[in-house]
Parts: structure tokens; C-alpha cells; sequence
């Protein structure tokens, strides 16, 4: 199943380049960029072009291959009466890392939570690998999707260890015990974000970074082809920040992680989704995307844009 | 400490079963005749002395068997009530069942003046009536946690105040010390006929909830984090309820209202056995009985006149508790 994985990965990794290909061709990115309102209407081109490039490649997929796809079609949300996301089209597949960012109260923790049914839709859909979500069991779910919450008050007395092992909760039955494998895969997990050391600490007891590496590591153990992040990086010193963004960087793991800061998602994410009133405003690579009239029509405010020295990738100066 | 909380489960549970047989043993022996170990098995045995033999087999033995089987409840009930509300106050009591048992009891006993059939059956239906009406008003699936802490404190008041109505207008001095002895919890009145109730929830519940040791872990965390590890804690949590309620009301009815055993045992228990539900459950169920057995031993025998169970769990309880407040944090702190 492993194995299966990996080579979905890759396969979709190679269509990557024909997805982008085709956006650009439609030059849907910049459009929905400049023209924010335009790309309000549930069946915007600015949700839809990146998906649609690639559709064809994903149903074409032997079905044991895992973590093809993320698509919503007119998903809607109201909670108590407003409206948080007003009809969202998007496809997440092939890119690595797809950020969302957005104003505050713009919706994108909101869609992260429809991927994993913590928020029912008022309309619409989303589909995993092409499936609608809410006819997958939730624990069959998690064994599709690990996500990294929001950090959180976290109950008492519960150690680093134990957080680990309940990423291993889902591929578990009723009262199944923890075979050979589980520890070992818990134990890789800890290893990789050098958390032995803390095994039996207190998770309560652990600064912002390392329950971040410890939640992580839940999410490895987890062993699933999607990884769902809500602002991992909230809240955690520069030296966090880097330290968990590059751990991302190199894992074998679909991500998508929402984020508020905007240099930091223009380095790490290969295609970035904007957020504004729950709709999609803009869709692209960071280049793309992250513009000084973005953040003037998005944010409201004006700052100065310039290239990485040494990615290249858009750097916002205030 | 890190070592006992790593202490493998069957040390713990085999320990404790251990404890708690000889707690029951003790309870056996001990009483207003006291009888050597040794000597019961003769008196078991003949048909010497029918007294000793009944009060051993008819009295003593249900009435320890009723003190494991409320300490067992309530403990159990208390561990999942504290995972499903996230609260560490809570208690098995939260829904609003002891205090709808006492009215169920005090219009048992103040109208009818009934100790027999009719006072457990009223307090059942006393208990369930309040648990589910806190129920229907806090715990659909899309309300937040603290509507149904709210609903069963509100209903926890409109019962005592309703209680303390029917005692304001019932001057019966008779029936208002019946009443005020229920109120405290007592096993004095287990017999082989009202234990199997209460014993066969006890033992069901203790099954289920260990059972759903994994899911109590995962409800104890936020909604959403449970959601993305594949449980489902708004529907979890509705179970867990109606089976907590069950569980305390059926101890409830029989034995009236034994305070604080629901919530110092859990802690006791976590602050030995650490977090995960998989040790939490069963060590709290065997803990919470062995308590139980230990304190109605002591109730039966230091004083001339028995002391009511829900003094002394409290009168011993409390201090524990602050011991274990106020002593500084060294589990897991850091280094």
C-alpha cells in the first residue's frame, strides 16, 4: 500500500508540469487575480482551469493509487446563518503543496475542515480521489487524510508518546492491539522530528514548536498520502517556523496548508489558492499570485514585492 | 511515578483485584459481630448456627457486592464523563441524576411513606426523567459541551429546590429521616434480590467503556482532532452519555447518593496510570470498588451508630483531593 503511494505520488508529480502548462495557457491565474469579483460565480474560471487540466489524468488511475485528488464543486457553508464559503470550485492534485491564504474570517480553515467532515456543507461537495467525502466512513477518511490542528488546550496527562500512537488509531479495528508494526511506525514518526527524548513528557508541558513536531509526527505515524495543515506556523518563533516548513518540504506526503503569513507560503508552496469572503480570488504559482495589487485589492494594504536572492519566489516588504 | 504509570495493566488490575478481595474478605469479617477468617468457612459449612450464617450469606456478602458494584459504577462513570465534557469537574452526577434520584425518592417516601419496591423504582425513574431531559436539552450532536454542564446544573437546582418543597410541606419527622439517611447513601439496604441490577449494569458498562478506551482518548481531545484521527465525538458523545446515565442511575436508585467517589477516583487513577483510557478504565473500575468496599467497612465499624456512605466518601475524599491539588506538578513537567 506504501509503495502504491509513492507511485501515485510520482505519476502525479510528472502531470504536474501539464497542469500548470494549461493554466498558463488560460492565464486563469492572472485573470482571477486582477479581477477578485469576476471570479465570485461558483463556476468561476479561476477555481475550475487547474482541475480541469488534469482531470482526465486522475480518472485514468489504476484505483489502488491513493492521494490523486482534493476537489469541491459549489461548496457552500453557512454557520448560524452566514455564509462562510459562497460556492468554492477547486481541484488540488498534482501540485506538492498547495497553500491557502487569505484575510482573517476569508474561510480557508473552513474549507480545510470540509475536507475531513468537521464541517458539514450547506451545498455542494467535496471529493477525495473522486469520491464524495461524506460517503467515506470517517475513520476510512483519516486513513486518507492526517491533518495538523490548530493548536489547542490539550487534556491532561496525556504524553508525547501517547499523541503518536493515536495516529495509528485509525487503521486500528475494534479493540485491535498494537502489533510490531505500529510501534515501529510510531517510532519512526518520533524519530524523524527527534522527539524520543520527549517521549514521556507531557504533551500540555511542551512549548509551541515541539507539540507542532509532536502533532507531525502523529500525522507520519498516521501513514496517509494527504497531509492537512491550518496554519502550522502560528504562534512559533522563526527558528520553528523554518524548522517545520522545511521537515514539509522534503516529506512524500500531498499537502495542503493554509497559511497566514505570505512570504513564508510563496517560498514553500508550489501553487497557492487566495481566499477572500469564501470565495477564491486568485489561483496560481506564488509568482503568480503574490503581487503587490493582490495584496492591495485582498488585504487592503500596500507593500512592496520583491524576488527571493535565492529562490526567486516573491518576498512581501512592508 | 514514571514508573508506576508505566507499570504494565495486568500488574495494576491483578494488584487490585488482589486489594479488593481482601477488602471483601475484610468486609466479610468485620461488622457488629466480627468473625475470624478462619472460622467462616465452618460456620458456612454447618447448620450450627443459622444466625451467623444467614447474616454472613444474606447480609454481609450482597452488601459488600453492592459497595464494589457503586464504587465500580461511579468510577467508571466518572472517568467517561471527564473524557466526553473535557472537564475535569465533571462527575457521574452531572446530568442531573442524583438529584432527580432524590426526588424521586423524597416523593416516594414522603407521600407514600414506601421503603420497599416503590422507593428504587421512583429514584430510577426520578434519575433517567432528569438525565434525559438534560440530555435533550444539552447534548444534541451540534451543541457546544458547556450547554449540557449548564442544563444538568440548572436541573440539579430545580430538583433540590423541588425536594426541598416536599420536605418544607411534609412534617412527618419519621419519613424526613428516611429521606435525609437516602439522601447520604447507604448499602444498608442490599439484599441478593436488588444487587443483580446494579451488579449486571456495572459489569456491562465497565465492558463497554473499556471497549471504547481508544474513542474515550479521542473524545477527550478537540472535535475536530478526533474527526481527523476517524471518530466521531458527536455521536460518541451521545452514547456515552446515555449509558453513563443508565449506569449511575441504576446505583443511584438502590443506594442513594454517594458523592465524590465519581470524581476523586478518576483522578486518583490518572495520576497513577496516566491518560490513555486503556489502563484509565479498568484500573478506576477496580479502584473506585475497592474504595468503596475499604469506606463501608469503615462506616460499619468505628462508630456505635453507622455512618452514612456519602459522609464519610466525602469526609475522606476531600482532603485527598486537595493533597492532590495543591502538591506541586512534577509529572511531566519540565526538566
Amino acid at each position: 500500500m506504501r509503495a502504491a503511494g509513492r507511485g501515485g505520488v510520482e505519476e502525479a508529480m510528472g502531470k504536474r508540469e501539464g497542469a500548470v502548462t494549461a493554466r498558463g495557457g488560460g492565464g486563469a491565474g492572472r485573470r482571477a487575480g486582477g479581477a477578485p469579483a469576476a471570479a465570485g460565480g461558483g463556476g468561476s474560471p479561476a477555481g475550475r482551469i487547474p482541475g480541469g487540466g488534469a482531470g482526465g489524468a486522475g480518472g485514468a488511475a489504476p484505483p489502488a493509487l491513493r492521494g490523486l485528488s482534493i476537489e469541491t464543486r459549489g461548496l457552500r457553508v453557512s454557520l448560524d446563518g452566514t455564509e462562510i464559503l459562497k460556492g468554492i470550485d477547486l481541484a488540488v492534485r498534482g501540485q506538492r503543496i498547495t497553500g491557502v491564504i487569505g484575510p482573517n474570517g476569508s474561510g480557508k480553515s473552513t474549507l480545510l475542515k470540509t475536507f475531513y467532515k468537521a464541517i458539514a456543507p450547506s451545498g455542494g461537495e467535496v471529493l477525495l480521489d473522486g469520491e464524495p467525502v461524506r460517503r467515506i466512513p470517517q475513520k476510512a477518511l483519516a486513513r486518507q487524510l492526517a491533518v495538523l490542528p490548530q493548536q489547542r488546550e490539550s487534556p491532561q496527562g496525556l504524553t508525547v508518546e501517547e499523541t503518536v500512537f493515536m495516529g495509528r488509531y485509525p487503521l486500528k479495528g475494534f479493540m485491535g492491539v498494537f502489533t510490531a508494526e505500529d510501534r515501529e511506525a510510531v517510532r519512526d514518526a518520533m524519530g524523524r522530528l527527534d522527539l524520543a527524548r520527549l517521549a514521556d513528557r507531557e504533551f500540555s508541558s511542551l512549548s509551541g514548536g515541539e507539540r507542532q513536531q509532536v502533532l507531525l509526527a502523529r500525522a507520519l505515524a498516521q501513514d496517509t498520502p494527504w497531509l492537512l495543515l491550518d496554519e502550522p506556523t502560528n504562534h512559533l518563533d522563526i527558528r520553528s517556523q523554518l524548522r517545520i516548513l522545511e521537515f514539509l518540504k522534503d516529506l512524500d506526503k500531498r499537502i495542503v496548508v493554509v497559511f497566514h503569513d505570505l512570504s513564508l507560503a510563496s517560498k514553500y508552496c508550489d501553487r497557492l489558492l487566495v481566499m477572500k469572503g469564501g470565495l477564491i480570488v486568485a489561483d496560481g504559482t506564488p509568482e503568480e499570485v503574490v503581487t503587490a495589487r493582490l495584496l492591495s485589492e485582498v488585504y487592503g494594504v500596500s507593500a512592496s514585492i520583491i524576488p527571493h536572492p535565492e529562490v526567486g519566489r516573491p518576498v512581501v516588504i512592508l | 511515578m514514571t514508573g508506576l504509570r508505566k507499570a504494565p495493566l495486568p500488574l495494576w488490575t491483578g494488584a487490585l483485584a488482589a486489594l479488593l478481595a481482601l477488602a471483601l474478605a475484610l468486609s466479610f469479617c468485620l461488622g457488629e459481630v466480627d468473625i475470624p477468617l478462619r472460622d467462616i468457612l465452618g460456620l458456612l459449612g454447618s447448620e450450627e448456627n443459622p444466625l451467623m450464617r444467614e447474616i454472613l450469606l444474606n447480609l454481609r456478602l450482597p452488601r459488600a457486592l453492592a459497595g464494589a458494584a457503586c464504587g465500580w459504577s461511579l468510577a467508571v462513570c466518572g472517568t467517561a464523563m471527564q473524557a466526553v465534557v473535557k472537564n475535569p469537574l465533571a462527575d457521574p452526577y452531572l446530568m442531573g441524576i442524583s438529584s432527580g434520584a432524590g426526588l424521586g425518592a423524597a416523593t416516594s417516601i414522603l407521600w407514600l411513606g414506601a421503603a420497599g419496591p416503590a422507593l428504587p423504582l421512583a429514584a430510577f425513574a426520578g434519575a433517567l426523567g432528569a438525565g434525559a431531559l438534560v440530555f435533550a436539552m444539552g447534548a444534541a450532536s451540534r451543541a457546544p459541551v458547556w450547554r449540557l454542564i449548564l442544563a444538568g446544573l440548572a436541573m440539579n437546582v430545580l430538583c433540590s429546590s423541588l425536594t426541598g418543597l416536599l420536605v418544607y410541606y411534609n412534617p412527618d419527622p419519621q419519613r424526613l429521616q428516611m429521606l435525609s439517611f437516602w439522601l447520604m447513601g447507604s448499602l444498608a439496604p442490599a439484599t441478593w434480590g436488588n444487587i443483580a441490577f446494579p451488579g449486571a449494569s456495572a459489569l456491562a458498562g465497565g465492558v463497554f467503556f473499556w471497549s471504547q478506551s481508544r474513542n474515550l482518548n479521542l473524545v477527550s481531545l478537540d472535535d475536530d482532532e478526533a474527526l481527523s484521527l476517524g471518530a466521531d465525538p458527536r455521536r460518541l458523545r451521545l452514547a456515552y452519555l446515555a449509558w453513563a446515565a443508565l449506569m449511575t442511575a441504576s446505583v443511584t436508585a438502590y443506594f442513594g447518593i454517594i458523592g465524590f467517589v465519581g470524581l476523586v477516583i478518576p483522578h486518583i487513577t490518572r495520576f497513577l496510570v496516566g491518560f490513555d483510557h486503556t489502563r484509565l478504565v479498568p484500573v478506576a473500575a477496580l479502584g473506585g470498588a475497592l474504595f468503596m468496599v475499604a469506606v463501608d467497612v469503615v462506616a460499619r465499624t468505628t462508630a456505635e451508630a453507622e455512618i452514612p456512605l456519602g459522609v464519610l466518601t466525602g469526609a475522606v475524599g476531600a482532603p485527598f483531593f486537595f493533597w492532590l491539588l495543591l502538591k506541586p506538578a512534577r509529572r511531566g513537567g519540565r526538566e
